[in-house]
């Protein structure tokens, strides 16, 4: 598994667990990100599609091309492959969690 | 701003960092896709159409922010864009490497059958041969420059040290001047013979390959910058 699951690994675990629940495109990907944060995430639309290519480029999402208004449209799916890393990055990401609620500012107090 | 200028520029700031064919294809399509999106929203919100476009292109940034953005994300995909400092080092010697296998390979080829080739073919060969560690170099570094954060810098590095190392070693070849059985043909390896002409051809060349494609990366952030710097 990669290094780089404490921030870096954020907006995969998020695109991931957005598109288990359900089958989406880009700009939907985005807004929902941007809704269910209250915007405090706010990826920018240059860093998630690069991400989404990888992830289909590492067999993680399947894609289906359809023509909307004129214009293609992808939407992504999340495959058996990237369920398996989807639970990987949530395991890494609770124990990040855990590890960050520890320096609460009542356990410091509490240990000193 | 509107939407074709957006794309347009958007194109052109993928080709400068060397994002092309399906990569910058899929990137531009899910873009449009995007702004597009975001138009019909406004639009069933009850703006007109052509504010909307403003507007929609205003909230997804300058292209060339996004394709900065974009660049910076598809190099860390890459284990020489999260390396750049041991990819350029093993890059170096990998390229040496083969470079120097080549010449080697070629030259003993040569060596076991110039017995039946011309003198003229034969020094043409051994010319192609002896830069071609220089040549395989350039390509190579070219190709993986764009992924690297040094970028082109990174490629004259490169291969100005494979411009210099490789003219210490090669093949010299005497024509059979007097006669069948005359001649003679080897693999040197010492610092007498290094040609500083060559090197010179060589690195001049090459600093003049990467500066331009340097330069050529850079201009539009050095425009945007001054551009900020007036207003």
């Amino acid at each position: 598994m990669k290094k780089e699951l404490f921030i870096d690994g954020v907006p995969e675990l998020l695109l991931l667990r957005l598109l288990a629940q359900n089958e989406m495109y880009g700009y939907e990907l985005v807004a929902k990100i941007h809704s269910i944060s209250d915007g405090a995430f706010s990826f920018g639309e240059g860093c998630i599609y690069p991400i989404l290519h990888r992830l289909v480029g590492d067999r993680c999402l399947s894609i289906r091309k359809e023509t909307v208004s004129g214009r293609p449209r992808r939407y992504y799916r999340v495959t058996a492959k990237g369920n398996k890393r989807l639970s990987q990055l949530e395991d890494s990401w609770s124990k990040v969690s855990a590890g960050i609620s520890k320096f609460g500012k009542d356990s410091i107090h509490a240990t000193a | 701003m509107q939407q074709r200028e957006f794309l347009a520029r958007a194109r052109k700031a993928l080709i400068k960092h060397g994002i092309i064919g399906s990569r910058a294809k899929a990137l531009l399509e899910e873009w449009n896709d995007h702004l597009q999106s975001e138009v019909e929203k406004l639009v069933a919100g009850g703006q007109d159409r052509e504010s909307s476009y403003h507007d929609a292109c205003k909230a997804l940034g300058e292209p060339e922010s996004l394709v900065d953005s974009a660049a910076k994300q598809l190099a860390m995909e890459s284990w020489q864009g999260r390396n750049p400092v041991l990819s350029s080092g093993i890059l170096s010697v990998v390229v040496f490497l083969l470079g120097i296998l080549v010449m080697v390979g070629g030259g003993f080829l040569l060596i076991a059958g110039w017995k039946n080739l011309s003198t003229e073919i034969m020094q043409s060969l051994i010319t192609f041969i002896n830069t071609l560690p220089w040549i395989v170099g350039l390509c190579w570094l070219a190709y993986h420059a764009r992924k690297m954060p040094l970028g082109w810098k990174g490629l004259w590095f490169v291969t100005a040290f494979t411009a210099i190392v490789p003219g210490f070693m090669g093949f010299f070849f005497e024509p059979p001047t007097n006669g069948p059985g005359t001649g003679s043909m080897g693999f040197f390896l010492t610092w007498i013979s290094y040609k500083p002409f060559d090197f010179i051809l060589k690195f001049i060349i090459t600093l003049g390959l990467t500066s331009f494609f340097w330069w050529f990366q850079t201009r539009g952030k050095k425009l945007e910058d001054e551009g900020q710097t007036l207003s």
